[in-house]
């Protein structure tokens, strides 16, 4: 059995505070702005809260579809990686990646994506309202989902 | 070094802009935000009237903003309606407009002169341009801003604006960014009314900022994150439970249920690690919008006068937002007419259309903000401020000093009534943490050039909200404030050398606060919620994230002596402007506070707790900052300016 770590989010605890964006982006760029930042929230004004963020695809279209050959697989992490030797900033993954997790940085014009920090993601822990989190695959439904689901079914209890 | 100091300067009259660098020098010696606005606004030498062309509208970020956690907002100053009489004072708000005017190229912005027709500002990286709003004007705060991000097709946009207050030059009206996010105290908002300018819209994409040390700066974030505690708040207290069960403060438990009904979820300022705000809905209402403190005003009302609160609160504070109204005035505004109605002042053939028998429900409050908006019938008068309203209806001293208006209004009216106050000088009811509760507080209000509390909350923090018991207050105090005695029983104040310090200190943080800028509620961090070391929290971690984003090497001790030069340049410009005159109002030195009920104060120790204040700071008997004091703190041109008025003649 594959064990992945994966980062989920939930909209109702996020408060838009872009916390995430700037620790991300200082993290990695030694900068802050939200075009560097590997996650990017977006907003309905106060009223929804997204984040465009990589979503760790298990056959990602931006690894597939690279023409080169620059993307490829982290096994141990689940996640991409970006051969930079070979990445030419075509943008082709930029444009068919659907969750916007994928973006050419705007001063290396090479493309980036979410590295996990490593496998202890900084934006995970500087989140103030615990909206984003760090969790064992199946345990999105065996702990994050747990009371919601407990909730679902009391009522015809 | 910084990257911080790039200034837009728009001239209105003229339509031009213009875009410079702040000297390094300068950022050294006052930093950002209120320090560099003070600088500014020195320089600028307003001698006009508010609402004249004339007068500076200044929005200042910090070096923080936009890059450290909690230091999200924006410094407005410039010569306010709101300060009676008219002069200097800042304000600041919180949300992301501050953040995006960096991202864009920009630190400060300058508004000078007054536009022909109502425009507003679009700031679209280095791509300014000023826009026809005759479209806009007339419309709520909160509707331009939808219109805004309509028009300017891009959800992205960071806009404030004004609302129908501030063009209708209400002396208390407010600028807005987000709902529940506006620069309320001192009545800017008139001030861009006066300019015709009805909002700034600003998308930022291209500017990085930089941090010197990203690796210290990730930890003091991970720091403050587990650290940092709203107001301080940190044990069981009145407004416990709300922080716990809504993450937001101050409200008491009786409120829970009401804001649990309409909230969706905490939302809170950029970079934020303990967001404050609650976002609420009411759809039947057509109310949306963020709350947190003060904006919960009319709820206190309701609960002062009738026990409990309802839906028509929430309603009053998007109101006031959408209309563009400060709430804090409204809060002792509200309570002085109602005295007056009960008193036979006011009528309903003197006030057509106030149903003041409706009092305090929904009729009421959106007959009454809807008045003071646009100035129709008594609203006319009330949008002056309840100082200058009393003044005209010459109830002055009604007003102020007899016993059975404060008795009206705290037994009547509820706790809170009266809250507020503005200007230097006799400033009206100063009854925000009240000075006969705490004599810290008197000398804040007495020197101060605004209501101190709003963006002072370390001493309070500890005293009023964080709900431990006093000696582990004395430790804090000892921690903060050099000594245990800083702090005293509410009503018992020592009138001690210590308290005065403690009141030097803080006025100095704060000023090093709004200049950097960071969030008053979460810094500095006197209080930790860690119990094993006795809830002493790292008051030098804000030296360290300034060294980390900055690249400097201040102590804590650099920044006060920065904060004590911009407290001295404030102190400066209010004596340039006439309105020096430290003093507080004759109630608090003949009546007790009728709800915790502290003594008055005492007038001969409390002149004796000034005159040690004014030594302490290096002032004379007149609270003039002596020479020595100014070659200090390096304030040269004010020593030339001093010598050309012969300011000095001790």
């Amino acid at each position: 059995m594959v064990r992945v770590k994966v980062i989920i989010f939930d909209p109702s605890k996020c408060t838009g505070c872009r916390l995430c964006e700037i620790a991300c982006s200082v993290k990695h760029e030694d900068l802050s702005s939200p075009l560097l930042s590997r996650v990017k929230i977006l907003k309905r004004y106060e009223e929804i809260f997204v984040p465009a963020r990589c979503r760790q695809c298990e056959d990602p279209i931006c690894l597939v579809a690279c023409p080169l050959g620059a993307i490829t697989g982290d096994e141990v992490l689940g996640i991409i990686k970006i051969d930079y030797n070979k990445c030419r900033g075509c943008r082709v993954c930029v444009e068919l990646c659907p969750y916007g997790g994928i973006y050419l940085h705007p001063l290396k014009r090479k493309a980036v994506a979410c590295d996990l920090c490593g496998g202890d993601p900084l934006c995970v822990r500087v989140c103030s309202g615990k909206a984003l989190s760090y969790v064992e695959e199946h345990d999105i439904v065996y702990k994050v989902k747990r009371e919601d689901i407990f909730k679902l079914f009391q009522r015809g209890s | 070094m910084t990257d911080f100091g790039i200034v837009l300067s728009v001239d209105l009259s003229e339509e031009r802009v213009q875009i410079y660098r702040l000297p390094d020098s300068v950022i050294m010696k006052y930093l950002g935000g209120e320090g560099i606005a003070t600088w500014l606004y020195w320089n600028a030498q307003i001698f006009g009237n508010a609402f004249s062309p004339e007068n500076v509208l200044i929005f200042a970020t910090g070096p923080l903003t936009g890059i450290a956690p909690g230091a999200g907002r924006t410094v407005v100053a410039g010569k306010s309606p709101q300060s009676y009489p008219e002069a200097f004072t800042v304000s600041n708000f919180g949300g992301e407009w501050g953040s995006e005017l960096r991202y864009a190229g920009f630190d400060v912005l300058i508004l000078r002169g007054k536009a022909k027709e109502p425009i507003y500002i679009w700031i679209y990286d280095d791509n300014i341009e000023i826009r026809r709003a005759k479209h806009l004007w007339g419309l709520g705060a909160l509707k331009t801003r939808e219109k805004l991000v309509q028009e300017l097709n891009d959800e992205e946009v960071k806009v404030i604006a004004i609302g129908p207050a501030g063009e209708k030059l209400v002396r208390y009206a407010l600028i807005i960014h987000r709902s529940g996010h506006a620069a309320g105290q001192g009545g800017f908002g008139a001030v861009m009314g006066s300019k015709n300018v009805k909002a700034i819209a600003v998308r930022g994409t291209r500017r990085e900022l930089k941090a010197c040390d990203s690796q210290a700066l990730l930890a003091e974030m991970e720091k403050v994150k587990s650290m940092a505690c709203h107001l301080g708040i940190v044990a069981p207290s009145p407004v416990y439970k709300a922080y716990e069960e809504l993450s937001t403060a101050p409200l008491t438990e009786d409120l829970i249920p009401l804001v649990k009904k309409y909230m969706k979820r905490n939302t809170g300022c950029h970079g934020c690690p303990k967001p404050c705000h609650v976002y609420i809905e009411i759809p039947e209402m057509n109310v949306k919008g963020e709350m947190a403190c003060v904006q919960f005003f009319y709820c206190w009302l309701q609960q002062g006068y009738r026990g409990y609160a309802d839906e028509a609160c929430l309603l009053a504070k998007h109101l006031a937002d959408d209309l563009g109204l400060n709430v804090y005035e409204l809060l002792q505004l509200i309570p002085f007419l109602m005295t007056l109605y009960a008193k036979g002042y006011m009528s309903k053939e003197k006030a057509p259309g106030i149903p003041f028998e409706k009092y305090p429900e929904r009729e009421f409050i959106e007959m009454l903000l809807n008045k003071i908006a646009l100035r129709e019938g008594l609203g006319d008068l009330l949008a002056e401020g309840t100082w200058r309203f009393a003044e005209k209806l010459g109830l002055l001293q009604q007003y102020l000093s007899l016993n059975d208006i404060e008795e009206i209004l705290t037994s009547f009216w509820g706790p809170v009534a009266g809250y507020g106050g503005y200007g230097p000088g006799v400033r009206g009811y100063c009854n925000h943490y009240d000075p006969r509760d705490y004599v810290v507080s008197a000398l804040l209000w007495a020197t101060s050039h605004r209501d101190p509390w709003s963006s002072s909350h370390e001493y309070v923090n500890v005293v009023h909200w964080s709900g431990l018991e006093f000696e582990k207050q004395r430790k804090l105090a000892k921690y903060a404030w050099n000594s245990e005695e800083a702090v005293h029983l509410p009503g018992s104040p020592g009138y001690s050398e210590a308290e005065v310090r403690a009141a030097i200190i803080v006025q100095n943080r704060t000023c090093v606060k709004n200049s950097l800028i960071l969030c008053d509620w979460l810094y500095p961090l006197v209080i930790s919620p860690d119990a094993s070391r006795d809830f002493i929290g790292d008051v030098e971690l804000t030296a360290r994230m300034v060294n980390a984003v900055m690249g400097a090497k201040y102590t804590e001790q650099d920044l006060q002596l920065i904060g004590e030069r911009i407290f001295n340049l404030e102190r400066v410009i209010l004596l340039r402007e006439g309105v020096g005159d430290i003093s507080l109002p004759e109630h608090l030195f003949k009546y007790q506070q009728r709800f915790t009920g502290s003594p008055p104060l005492d007038r001969e120790k409390f002149n004796r707790l000034l005159a040690i204040y004014f030594e302490m700071r290096g002032w004379d008997s007149k609270g003039i900052p002596r020479r020595e004091k100014l070659i200090q703190l390096g304030l040269t041109d004010v020593i030339k300016f001093f010598e050309e008025k012969g300011v000095w003649l001790e």
